[in-house]
């Protein structure tokens, strides 16, 4: 008899917990959060400033280490890596949309979006991936623009071509359209979802907004620190 | 577990990164790539400017001097003094130099000069320039007039617009201007600065009248040896300077004490101009070193991002490594052209 394997989540969170000692203060920003993500899911994590939601996509992208609890990514936990390993993960493994862009001013549309293969070394027919992915995202024109000459929604399309030029297993976005208006973000949402449907990209996303939520299979919703509700 | 490690060279992917990233910045970094040229240009060009005299002190030490040997006393010179001139033998040449008011019967104008009275082959080595030229070592020349022949500085023949051929008075006697001097051997063209010079003969001295009892005269003696100073000369100096030259208040000069001399005065003088420029570089490298903390700060977005791109800590570190190298290595490099050209520019501002 033969047994069919279950295949084991992208994102897997355990008892996750964050605290923060300053000015004689303990604060408590995540208090046991657990969850699992499998691959191709989506997720979005919404709740009102201050509750924890930037702060669980930073731990569970290895950006910071958790008070205590497990973040397994990819198959790698997380808290026993090195700083640069965890970096190593999330370049093979994570791609990232921030609220702000955060595209590197000095370099080029095309620049920006080719750093990922570079530093995987996929240098091979990396400009022709990268001049693709911003054909796709209806930047073709503009690839040797610099970020100043580009418009919010056109940097948050270089931003997401950024994020997902070297196919990451998962896709952390935080509140991507919370700088762009609402004609600005229906196209850029359109492109987040259509990438996860074409390439099987896991996306995780904080928002505020509740359409966007509402888009998602997954839903955490989080107060002070802790998810309240989750479907 | 295995890592991105692969592919792109990481330090070719640094070094690229490093270069783009400058851009938009470069105008800040050639600023700070210039503070630091500036700095090592300096100290090259001190430095530079110390061997390269160092050098001609070592080559022209007895043009500097013009003789082998010189003695010099404040008092006219005794016959004790004079038979010691005659034991050492040699080619020897006086002078008398003494400063005083020169006038200009033609323009009815008065200078402060130093007159040299001179005899004998004096500067024994190296080359002085007049003209007409060959007026130095002073020998008897035939004037228009029948006066006694006086070269003058230059620069006093211009200041005033005399000519050769024409009078100056020094104390009460008249003399032809037979040349104009431009160059002393062994001496800058600034020691005709504060007093032109002025050589006559030291025959015709006594006829001015300038030099009588309590006149501040320098008298000097040179001497030219065939085989410049050997043991016998050096043996009759140091025998001469416990008594004969205390008792005659008699300095005496030779062409290593003259090198040594200067090379002590210069050293004075380089250490200064080195400590000049190593407290400009320490402050400048701190302006610099504030400056590039400023800069680094500004990139630290840049950096967080790349980060979380999954750049390493080394490898983000390294690419404003390469950027600051760099500026250093570039500044450096071209305040060493500068420094160095400076000597040959040198010579062609101050002819």
């Amino acid at each position: 008899m033969t047994t069919q394997q279950q295949p084991a989540p992208i994102l897997s969170v355990h008892d996750l917990r964050k605290d923060y000692d300053g000015g004689g203060h303990h604060l408590q920003i995540l208090r046991s959060v657990s969850f699992d993500l499998m691959p191709g899911e989506t997720l979005s994590i919404v709740g009102p400033s201050g509750s924890g939601k930037t702060t669980l996509l930073g731990l569970c992208a290895g950006l910071d280490e958790p008070s205590s609890g497990t973040v397994t990514l990819a198959g790698h936990d997380m808290g026993t890596l090195s700083e640069t390993e965890r970096g190593s993960v999330r370049a093979r493994h994570v791609g990232f949309v921030f609220q702000s862009f955060q595209l590197i001013g000095s370099l080029t549309a095309l620049e920006n979006v080719m750093i990922p293969l570079e530093l995987l070394g996929q240098n091979k027919g990396a400009r022709e991936k990268a001049v693709e992915l911003l054909r796709r995202v209806g930047l073709e024109d503009r690839i040797h623009h610099y970020p100043l000459q580009l418009s919010g929604g056109e940097q948050q399309r270089v931003a997401l071509a950024r994020a997902c030029v070297h196919q990451p297993a998962i896709l952390f976005a935080d509140e991507p359209t919370g700088n762009l208006d609402s004609a600005t973000s229906a196209p850029i949402v359109e492109l987040m979802f259509g990438l996860n449907r074409e390439m099987g990209t896991t996306l995780v996303l904080v928002t505020h907004d509740a359409n966007l939520a509402r888009s998602t299979q997954k839903c955490l919703k989080m107060q002070d620190g802790s998810v309240i509700e989750s479907h | 577990m295995e890592f991105h490690s692969k592919g792109l060279p990481a330090t070719f992917w640094t070094v690229s990164m490093a270069w783009r990233d400058s851009r938009g910045q470069r105008k800040i970094l050639l600023l700070f790539m210039l503070c630091v040229a500036a700095g090592i240009g300096a100290l090259v060009a001190v430095a530079s400017l110390r061997d390269n005299l160092d050098g001609v002190i070592e080559l022209q030490s007895r043009s500097l001097l013009g003789a082998d040997l010189e003695l010099a006393t404040r008092q006219p010179f005794t016959p004790e003094l004079l038979n010691f001139a005659q034991q050492l033998g040699g080619e020897q040449a006086t002078e008398v130099r003494l400063r005083s008011m020169a006038f200009f019967p033609q323009n009815g104008e008065s200078r402060f000069v130093q007159v040299r009275a001179v005899e004998g082959g004096f500067p024994f080595y190296g080359e002085s320039e007049t003209e007409p030229a060959g007026l130095l070592p002073m020998r008897d020349i035939q004037t228009r007039s029948g006066l006694p022949p006086a070269i003058v500085e230059n620069s006093l023949l211009q200041q005033l617009a005399l000519e050769t051929g024409e009078t100056i008075r020094l104390g009460t006697l008249e003399f032809e201007i037979a040349g104009s001097l431009l160059r002393v051997a062994g001496e800058s063209e600034l020691g005709g600065f504060f007093a032109p010079r002025i050589y006559i003969r030291a025959k015709d001295l006594a006829g001015t009248g300038l030099l009588t009892t309590g006149s501040i005269a320098r008298h000097r003696m040179y001497f030219q040896f065939t085989a410049g100073l050997g043991e016998r000369e050096r043996s009759l100096l140091n025998a001469a300077r416990e008594d004969l030259f205390i008792e005659s208040g008699v300095e005496f000069t030779t062409v290593e004490s003259r090198s040594r001399n200067l090379r002590r005065v210069m050293n004075n003088i380089f250490d200064f101009l080195n400590l000049i420029g190593f407290v400009a570089l320490v402050l400048g490298g701190i302006g610099v070193g504030g400056a590039v903390q400023v800069y680094i700060k500004e990139k630290l977005n840049t950096m967080a991002l790349l980060r979380c791109l999954g750049t390493s800590a080394t490898t983000t570190f390294r690419i404003y490594l390469w950027q600051i190298v760099a500026i250093g290595f570039l500044g450096s490099t071209i305040g060493s052209a500068i420094g160095v050209s400076v000597q040959f520019l040198l010579p062609v501002f101050f002819g």
